[in-house]
């Protein structure tokens, strides 16, 4: 009987190394290596700087005058610091105008004068952006719309460019562009410009690049 | 007694001479030699262009640089069996590491970690030419990072001896990335398999 036993074990053994051999069969493996997805940077720099906090134009003591004999408007240099060209957007955003009293809610007279009945102290009592308007340049010195700029676009009262983006220049990588918004306040018929003595006017300025589609 | 045991033990002796001499007719002897079993080759070869010299492996079959959202990378992996005997199956599998580079310069977007690897569909994957051009739907549609969790895939069809089929592959970099994507880089290795069986 045992004899019996080690024969069937012997048999089994045999067995098993068989259907191992049969699933054995040839193959060869090979590899695509080195497969790399680099991706591209898009990024804009303002004054050379990243971030919201950007650069502040601060503008005192401001007073109506002829056309073109003064702006108050401020320069800020982008470069496209990316590896691919980006589309440029610019818009005004966030405006205050506020009042400025010395006692709130309680207008100056040449303001009660001149018809202003918003002397509080919320963010849409002052009258200043609706005196001012906002033109957009490539630099100080004149009308030059370079690169694409579409026109020179131009927001006339300075409120109205509230949230509107001004677009249509592509910037490529390594790019520098001088954009200029001329700010000035022109004088205006009968006492109307009273209306914004002691006001202060503030706004943000939101540049942005994005991948051209 | 003894002389009738003795006289047996003869008799039995020459019977068996005799017996022997009986079957010494004539005969031959030849051979049928040079019954060589030679075995096959199963040699897998992969290039990036159509190439029925190759053997070994490849490197940068798709790669690119300076890669933006919506953007597009094809590629072809020519695989050649450049042995004798016919692969019944292909397979293809791929991989990939930890997502490197140093991600945007702007300190506006989180500097998280990226999932570039979901970024990055397989668009269009074809195995074949002309006639035999068949689409993987198993993987054509799928994302790296799903693809690379499936593990090997089955091809549609395998490779005869001497011969190759092209594996084309359009990866496009998907619109929905966000800055978190930019300036990386993933690494992918395709690993081809055919057996014989």
């Amino acid at each position: 009987m045992k004899a019996i036993l080690v024969s069937a074990a012997i048999i089994g053994a045999v067995a098993t190394l068989a259907v191992g051999a049969t699933v054995a069969y040839y193959s060869d493996i090979e590899t695509s290596s080195s497969n790399t997805f680099t991706t591209a940077t898009l990024d804009l720099k303002a004054d050379n700087k990243d971030g919201t906090q950007v650069i502040h134009i601060t503008r005192a003591n401001m007073s109506p005058s002829a056309h073109w004999s003064h702006s108050y408007g401020g320069q800020w240099i982008l470069r496209n610091a990316g590896s691919i060209p980006g589309k440029f957007k610019v818009k005004i955003t966030n405006i205050k105008n506020y009042e400025n009293n010395t006692v709130v809610g309680v207008c100056s007279n040449p303001e009660i004068k001149a018809g202003d009945i918003t002397c509080g102290s919320g963010i849409d009592q002052g009258e200043l952006g609706s005196l001012m308007y906002g033109k957009w340049m490539e630099n100080p010195t004149g009308y030059s719309p370079a690169k694409g700029w579409p026109g020179t676009p131009m927001f006339n009262p300075i409120n109205s460019a509230k949230d509107v983006v001004v677009d249509g220049i592509v910037l490529n990588p390594g790019d520098i562009f001088s954009a200029y918004l001329d700010l000035e306040w022109d004088t205006h018929s009968g006492t109307q410009d009273n209306l914004g003595q002691g006001d202060s006017l503030e706004f943000d300025v939101e540049f942005s690049l994005e991948q051209v589609h | 007694m003894n002389k009738i045991l003795l006289s047996l033990g003869t008799i039995a002796l020459v019977a068996t001479v005799g017996i022997g001499g009986t079957v010494a007719y004539f005969s031959d002897v030849e051979t049928s030699s040079q019954n060589t079993f030679a075995a096959g080759t199963l040699d897998l070869g992969l290039d990036n262009a159509s190439n029925l010299s190759s053997v070994g492996s490849i490197t940068q079959t798709w790669s690119t640089t300076n890669w933006a959202p919506g953007e597009t990378q094809s590629g072809t992996l020519y695989v050649h069996n450049a042995g004798s005997v016919a692969a019944a199956h292909a397979k293809v599998a791929f991989n990939y590491g930890d997502v490197t580079g140093a991600g945007p310069a702007s300190t506006v977007h989180n500097p998280g970690s990226s999932n570039l690897g979901a970024m990055i569909q397989a668009s269009t994957v074809t195995w074949g030419t002309g006639a035999d051009l068949v689409h993987v739907a198993d993987i054509e549609g799928q994302y790296l990072s799903n693809i690379k969790a499936h593990g090997a895939y089955t091809l549609p069809s395998g490779v005869n001896p001497t011969a190759e089929k092209p594996l084309n592959i359009v990866w496009t970099f998907d619109t929905s990335a966000d800055n978190n994507c930019q300036n990386r880089t993933v690494d992918v290795t395709a690993t081809v398999t055919l057996t014989q069986d």
